[in-house]
């Protein structure tokens, strides 16, 4: 298998050279870019599998140069952010950023955040029974076991959960939840997403209290871990 | 100075020296009228004390004038009789005018010398603190440099035990660093107003138990106790910001109490009598109370609680405890109480009766029942 490549897009010459060093241990091929042009010039000519983009650069707004390339970019774009920076963060998923990392970040999450998008640009076909933790979900007759024994879910809570599992290891805004699930007309209902998301909670999680599923990612949204 | 205080300087100057000269004349031909020049001289010095140069002067000409029209003969004209009563009349004037002049500028040089005094003081602060900042970060950047040079000077020499000893201070020291570094954005977020909080719907448990899950490894060698009332509604407030509240405040228990102690959490609401009976109110359409509740949130210890001399200071800005063995900026509190009062809520400490301190977090919130889903 070829091995995939990834651009990192970063202005600070010591977080390139360790995401360098990092990606090439875990086996990735990588590609740099110290700023905003060379970086819209890289993605289009060498046509990387996921890039790394840190919105903080010198000569233009990162948040700008990620609509760029989603002009016509379809791969993975993660991108690191500073704290603080929930709206940005959620600007930036909203332009079509697949995740976010916040910096400074470790490299267990790195890794398991490319993987994960990795995971969900390769695999689009879900297969009809999935194993997740002790759940059993079966898409073709619409039930969830757990530890064997059907729970009993209402419509809703069962579209929250299918959303969430297509989405395994990605994070998913709250604004994206409520757009997905009841509609465009109920992005002021910011409530609901918190509603089902405890009550979903209480059903799939041994403890709903510590959710190993359903991880909460404070001002942003939820993701859903399966492995 | 307000304009306000201004005017009521004047008019209040002017009053003094009208009632004074009042009260002296019915006196005049008893007391002589150059005992009512000293009278009056004395009364532009009290005011001169007080207040600042104009009115003053102003109380120190209309003075001189009312003693010259109503005091020296011929009575009600500006002349004056004799030679010797025009020189007291001047000198009036001139001693009036000086007493003023000098007691401002006396005032003026005290203040000089206050903002002076205030100035050393406020650096001598600064000093200390800069001292224990940098010392708080200078720890971890030593940790780090330490632990490279000798990973990479005796590379053959380490077991790899040592090694992985090595990597795990730099770990710790930069997690350090990190902590230090968020704290001192935070201060400064508060102090330039920077705060706006993003008020959403929040659930109670969700919030505590996502920070105490953050903070497992710092609490893996003291005891949590929990305590949420049951079907709490949902509240709205900044779940970042309260997230880092409750994170300083546990972590500040965890950094003053032995091992082993216990870090207890509550959580429950209040109607504004006191009363608990939103669980009573009627559970069918989702609708949003109007009505304000306060969601209290107590994170306590039973360490052995805070000095009461000392209760009172410990949400200063770089305020430490007297004797405190462990690292930090002092800053955690301070953030905490501002962040609380950026959501228009207030934060308490006092003292258990037996034993620990006891942080108490008001904040007055809408709620949401949750019950009430079934779609």
């Amino acid at each position: 298998m070829d091995k995939e490549s990834i651009l990192i897009i970063a202005d600070e010459a010591a977080i390139r050279k360790l995401l360098q060093i990092t990606l090439q241990a875990n086996g990735y091929k990588v590609l740099q870019a110290a700023t905003a042009k060379e970086g819209e010039l890289f993605a289009a000519m060498h046509q990387p599998d996921l890039i790394l983009l840190d919105l903080g650069l010198p000569d233009d707004d990162g948040q700008n140069l990620l609509k760029i390339l989603r002009g016509w970019f379809q791969k993975p774009i993660i991108i690191l952010s500073a704290r603080h920076a929930e709206t940005e963060i959620i600007k930036a998923l909203d332009s079509g950023a697949n995740d976010y990392l916040v910096k400074p970040f470790r490299t267990g999450e790195l890794m398991a955040r490319i993987r994960s998008a990795f995971r969900l640009t390769q695999t689009p076909n879900i297969e009809p029974i999935l194993t997740i933790k002790n759940l059993i979900i079966d898409f073709t007759a619409r039930t969830v076991k757990k530890n064997n024994e059907i729970i009993k879910l209402t419509t809703t809570e069962y579209a929250l959960l299918m959303l969430l599992v297509k989405n395994e290891g990605k994070v998913l805004t709250h604004a994206f939840i409520l757009r997905e699930i009841w509609g465009p007309g109920y992005i002021e209902h910011s409530e609901y997403p918190r509603v089902f998301v405890g009550q979903l909670r209480k059903k799939i999680e041994d403890n709903s209290n510590q959710p190993i599923m359903i991880l909460t990612e404070s001002g942003v949204g939820y993701r859903f871990v399966g492995s | 100075m307000g304009s306000e205080l201004r005017r009521r300087h004047y008019i209040f100057s002017i009053l003094i020296v009208l009632s004074v000269s009042a009260l002296c004349y019915p006196f005049t031909d008893w007391i002589g009228y150059h005992s009512v020049a000293l009278l009056l001289l004395l009364t532009v010095s009290v005011l001169a004390l007080r207040f600042s140069l104009y009115p003053v002067l102003v109380a120190a000409t209309l003075s001189a004038l009312i003693w010259d029209f109503f005091f020296i003969p011929p009575y009600f004209t500006f002349t004056v009789g004799s030679q010797e009563d025009a020189l007291l009349l001047i000198m009036y004037f001139v001693v009036a005018l000086l007493n003023g002049v000098f007691n401002y500028k006396l005032r003026q040089f005290e203040h000089i010398t206050r903002q002076k005094e205030e100035r050393e003081t406020s650096i001598k602060l600064y000093n200390t603190l800069f001292d224990s900042l940098s010392h708080e970060l200078r720890t971890p950047i030593s940790t780090i440099l330490g632990a490279t040079d000798v990973l990479q000077e005796n590379e053959e020499k380490l077991s790899k035990q040592d090694k992985q000893e090595l990597t795990s201070e730099i770990t710790n020291a930069a997690l350090r660093l990190n902590n230090q570094l968020e704290n001192l954005l935070n201060t400064s977020r508060l102090e330039s107003g920077f705060i706006k909080p993003n008020f959403e719907w929040c659930d109670v448990n969700e919030l505590i138990y996502n920070t105490l899950n953050k903070l497992q490894k710092k609490l893996a060698d003291h005891k949590t106790h929990i305590e949420i009332a049951d079907n709490l509604p949902l509240v709205k407030l900044d779940f970042g910001l309260m997230e880092q509240v409750l994170t300083n405040l546990i972590n500040n228990a965890v950094n003053y109490t032995p091992e082993q102690s216990v870090i207890s959490i509550k959580a429950y609401m209040i109607k504004d009598e006191g009363s608990i009976d939103f669980y009573s109110e009627k559970q069918g359409e989702s609708k949003e109370n109007t009505k304000t509740y306060t969601l209290k949130i107590e994170v306590s210890d039973n360490g052995n609680g805070i000095p009461i001399d000392e209760i009172e200071a410990v949400f200063t800005k770089f305020y430490r405890l007297d004797n405190t063995k462990t690292g930090g900026t002092g800053l955690g509190l301070f953030i905490a109480k501002g962040f609380v009062e950026a959501q228009g809520g207030t934060v308490k400490v006092l003292n258990k009766v037996n034993n620990g301190a006891l942080f108490v977090i008001e904040l007055p919130t809408p709620t949401l029942l949750q019950t009430i889903h079934h779609g």
